[in-house]
């Protein structure tokens, strides 16, 4: 066959291929660019402007949002800080408590798909609906915790997340309900490693701890890196848990004012600063980027890329 | 037909499909007026007798949420506003003052004089007010009745004599009632409040801040341009240590619940509270759902100052869009919605227009078409009531920095506040820090 030939041959191989690409990628792409590219670029353009909801001129104000955000804003730096704080507590909370549920759930024992289905439920209540039973669980005077908390004597009950020394504490233990699809990762990862690396294990005399730092946590430690690259980013953008728990306004004392609802807020309550909420989100994008950079340059210590199982 | 052909055809067909249904606009002869869920099917008979006497039909379009009604540039002629928030909305609104200049049935001094000043910028009028929101003293006249004996033994009182609140009460009254009306278990530290005197405003700023009014205390520095925070005064000390004593003091202070009792369920409407300090005619609906048996009053004064300003006065307004190409047939409809035919109909569900006569459309109406409550209240409370600070940024400033450190003042615990003086001078160097490096 000549070189010709086979180059058409290809070449129509590739443009069928290319066919197929665009019809199964074009709805796809075109929903990109309207709603994800175009809003993107969009709120660029905003953060450098005093754009409010209901401002009929918005002016070019260059780098003021930015540079006030970053340097006069008091409660920029508080709902950074407890975002921070947040993503930290909750992410170390969810982690441990999704590994050692799945770790408890990957044992062969009787019934344990309903015990899987138990620990997954959770993570099926909406976080809004999360935040309400909690807060009656919780409160200080009437909530189930206390009351059990004063029946055994405890004389100074918390008082939880009406007192703003402790709300966002209340917050971070109630987020550890949300280990439910990290802890899906954890079993299916679980589930990979051979039985016979134990096995050898245990022949070796091997004891629970070390089998636990030497087998499993390097074999699944492509996934725990995922869990953590997710649980940081969804505890930065933590909201709706926030948002119940604050009464949508960081209640009491901005204690509970994270990041995300502090930009809501600037947004959508008077006097509606959109131009404003637009740089501290552009800001907000580069701090999760460092994050998961950073996060990128810890894992190189503890994933483990060349394990085969 | 080429694949790169087919594929734009079909991108273009739902780029108009979504561009029909985004399009989807009512009948450009139509007078559209935004309005709230709760308005819907209220006005029908206003509407039609506005068609009826001009040929101009009206639709109305209920619970739209503004950003999205501005957003798309094709928003309704005439859009509510209110008093407090059109500083930052005035420039989406046509200046109404050469219609009114222009139109010999109407004239701005119509309307009562704040209400009409705050919907004023420089000049240029941007809304007529069409109803009235103003603080008073709620009482529940059953929690009252329940403890007759005591409050006649307090005040004094014959059995001839009302034992509800009375229009010259001082704070030291209000006090008094709320502090019989409050039902505790236990002694010392150690009481369990079932009951209280008096609603705790802790997030809203209704409360403390009439406080600081009555006491001749203001919050931001006359001629400052409203930048500059005056609440390190002792007006402002005075009236903070009452808000706070309120809930916080001893067994014969205390009347209102603090941060962690007011988590437990306490308010006016659970009916486990007698009285509300500022509340707002808007609740009168609520009331009235859950039949309660209540009544109002002026608010309480200081001690020693019986002619102290009085509560919040704020109203709803109408105002015309800029975009609007019917300005003149809205400019009818707001002059009928804002006069005494709006405001008569507005009255039947609990609203009380912001004209001058007002008072005087209501007493000429048979006694079985007013409401129970005693609308000359109302109006005394007008009266002296005062108006917002028009600084756009005030609601932030009050929600963000002032009701947050206030709030440390209301609780016992860790991270709680005792000192007054110290967290108004913390919230002043806050509002001050806030407004130096903002732009305009």
């Amino acid at each position: 066959m000549e070189k010709r030939e086979l180059n058409k041959i290809l070449k129509r191989g590739y443009r069928k291929e290319y066919k197929y690409f665009l019809w199964f990628a074009g709805i796809a792409l075109l929903g990109f660019v309207l709603f994800y590219f175009l809003p993107i670029l969009r709120t660029a353009i905003l953060s450098f402007t005093d754009r409010t909801i209901f401002g009929a001129d918005p002016r070019f104000v260059g780098w003021d949002n930015y540079l006030y955000a970053l340097t006069e804003d008091a409660l920029f730096k508080k709902s950074l800080t407890q975002s921070l704080v947040f993503a930290a507590g909750s992410g170390v909370l969810v982690l441990v408590t999704s590994l050692m549920l799945a770790m408890l759930l990957n044992a062969k024992v009787k019934g344990i798909g309903i015990f899987r289905t138990i620990y997954f439920l959770p993570f099926i209540i909406p976080a809004f609906a999360v935040g309400a039973v909690y807060k009656n669980i919780l409160n200080p005077n009437t909530g189930l915790i206390n009351r059990i908390l004063e029946f055994f004597g405890v004389a100074n009950a918390p008082l939880w997340y009406v007192s703003p020394q402790s709300a966002l504490l209340t917050m971070i233990l109630i987020s550890a309900m949300g280990f439910g699809v990290k802890m899906l990762v954890f079993l299916a990862a679980l589930q990979g490693i051979p039985p016979t690396l134990y096995e050898v294990a245990d022949i070796e005399g091997a004891s629970a701890f070390r089998k636990f730092w030497k087998i499993t946590l390097p074999l699944i430690s492509p996934m725990l890196f995922l869990n953590v690259i997710m649980i940081t980013i969804d505890g930065m953008k933590s909201f709706s848990l926030a948002f119940v728990m604050g009464n949508g306004s960081g209640w009491p004392a901005n204690s509970t004012l994270l990041f995300p609802i502090y930009m809501f807020m600037t947004a959508f309550n008077m006097p509606f600063r959109l131009g404003y909420a637009a740089a501290m989100a552009w800001l907000f994008f580069l701090v999760i980027l460092a994050m998961t950079g950073l996060n990128f340059l810890i894992s190189r210590y503890y994933v483990q890329k060349d394990v085969s199982v | 037909m080429t694949l790169g052909k087919k594929i734009l055809f079909v991108l273009l067909a739902l780029f108009l499909s979504f561009a029909a249904i985004a399009c989807d606009r009512t009948d450009d002869a139509v007078l559209r007026i935004a309005l709230d869920i709760e308005d819907e099917g209220r006005y029908d008979e206003l509407f039609t007798y506005f068609t009826e006497t001009t040929g101009i039909p009206v639709a109305a379009t209920y619970g739209l949420d503004l950003n999205k009604i501005f957003n798309t540039k094709d928003e309704p002629d005439l859009i509510k506003t209110s008093t407090v928030v059109i500083g930052s909305m005035k420039d989406l609104y046509v200046d109404l003052a050469p219609y009114l200049e222009a139109d010999p049935d109407a004239d701005a001094s119509d309307y009562v004089d704040v209400l009409i000043d705050a919907l004023t910028f420089e000049g240029k009028i941007y809304a007529l007010p069409t109803s009235v929101n103003t603080s008073l003293l709620y009482y529940n006249k059953t929690l009252f009745d329940e403890k007759a004996v005591e409050l006649r033994a307090a005040f004094g009182l014959t059995e001839a004599d009302s034992i509800y609140p009375q229009a010259d009460w001082s704070w030291v009254d209000f006090q008094t009632a709320g502090v019989i009306l409050s039902e505790f278990t236990g002694s010392g530290d150690d009481r369990t409040y079932t009951q209280f005197g008096a609603e705790a405003q802790l997030s809203w700023w209704g409360e403390w801040l009439v406080y600081l009014n009555q006491m001749g205390g203001t919050f931001y520095v006359p001629g400052t341009d409203d930048r500059v925070c005056a609440i390190n005064s002792a007006e402002a000390t005075l009236a903070t240590t009452f808000y706070r004593t309120k809930s916080m003091g001893s067994a014969t202070e205390k009347f209102a619940p603090d941060a962690v009792e007011q988590s437990s369920g306490f308010a006016f409407l659970t009916g486990n509270v007698a009285m509300i300090f500022g509340g707002h005619l808007g609740d009168w609906y609520a009331f009235d759902v859950l039949e309660m048996d209540w009544g109002v009053q002026l608010l309480p004064t200081p001690v020693g100052d019986p002619a102290a300003r009085g509560g919040e006065i704020s109203a709803d307004a109408f105002g015309i869009s800029l975009r609007s190409e019917k300005k003149d047939q809205a400019f009818q409809f707001l002059k009928l919605w804002a006069g005494d035919a709006g405001a008569l109909e507005m009255y039947k569900h609990g609203k009380i227009g912001a004209l001058k006569t007002m008072e005087a459309l209501i007493d000429a109406l048979p006694e079985t078409e007013r409401t129970s409550i005693d609308h000359h209240v109302v109006f005394d409370a007008m009266e002296i009531a005062v108006t917002l600070p028009a600084e756009k940024d005030f609601a932030k400033v009050m929600r963000d920095m002032v009701m947050t450190e206030l709030y440390l003042l209301m609780y016992d615990g860790r991270g709680a506040e005792t000192d007054v003086a110290a967290v108004l001078s913390r919230i002043k160097t806050h509002v001050d820090d806030y407004y130096a490096g903002l732009y305009d």
